[in-house]
């Protein structure tokens, strides 16, 4: 009789391969910034910079809300290390103002994101301008295929029309 | 639902949109009358406040250039 394998027990514990030692991710050495001052001296010269204004802008012309911006902003630079969660929290409403403040100066329309939602079956802005934008990027090309396949044009041949003309 | 702590944070400032017009004190005339000026208030400062103060300043400016 054939004798069963021993079970081994040596093999990692599920989810072990994604965790790490205490101390070795960012957020969890001590922040770089500890004030709400500290942060905001990090964030507003970057906000206004040339690097990241046209993108402000672009995100803004496509409905994305300014407090979604600014959490996805807040929530980068906790897990950079860069300063807690909730100096980050206090920092939120200044970089919303600031956002908006840029929007305003270069004329952009933008969506606060505090507005109540009123009606859950209209299409939001964003969604209509991510549509228009990828229609855009999709419409050279379908162009393109339409110019590479011409349409075939029948030839239509006269038909005899005299009693005694020949049939095909 | 509201899942984004931005929304709460933002709207939770408890700042009017309306502009506060400074409060004008009653002048005394005498030259014995007692000095109606409110003791300026202790500035609070709480991050909540600072913020608050960041915010509204922000915003001041951010209305001169709506209102042109």
């Amino acid at each position: 009789m054939a004798e069963l394998p021993t079970p081994t027990f040596d093999y990692p514990i599920p989810g072990q391969g994604m965790t790490a030692e205490v101390g070795s991710r960012p957020w969890q050495n001590p922040p770089q910034y500890t004030t709400v001052e500290q942060a905001l001296e990090f964030y507003i010269p970057r906000l206004v910079s040339d690097d990241i204004y046209d993108s402000l802008l672009d995100s803004m012309e496509l409905g994305i809300p300014l407090t979604t911006m600014a959490d996805s902003m807040q929530s980068t630079a906790v897990m950079q290390g860069l300063h807690t969660i909730d100096v980050g929290i206090l920092a939120m409403p200044v970089i919303i103002e600031m956002l908006a403040f840029i929007g305003d100066d270069a004329g952009v329309d933008y969506v606060l994101g505090t507005e109540a939602r009123v009606d859950d079956d209209k299409i939001s802005e964003s969604k209509i301008a991510i549509a228009m934008k990828k229609m855009r990027e999709k419409l050279p090309e379908a162009l393109e295929e339409k110019e590479e396949e011409p349409m075939e044009e029948v030839e239509s041949e006269p038909q005899p029309s005299g009693l005694m003309a020949r049939r095909a | 639902m509201n899942v984004n702590p931005a929304v709460t944070a933002y709207t939770n400032l408890g700042i009017s949109d309306e502009m506060e017009e400074p409060k004008k004190t009653p002048v005394g005339t005498g030259l014995l009358s007692r000095s109606l000026e409110p003791k300026s208030a202790a500035k609070s400062s709480e991050p909540k406040d600072r913020v608050k103060d960041y915010v509204t300043n922000i915003r001041k400016a951010r209305k001169q250039i709506t209102n042109g």
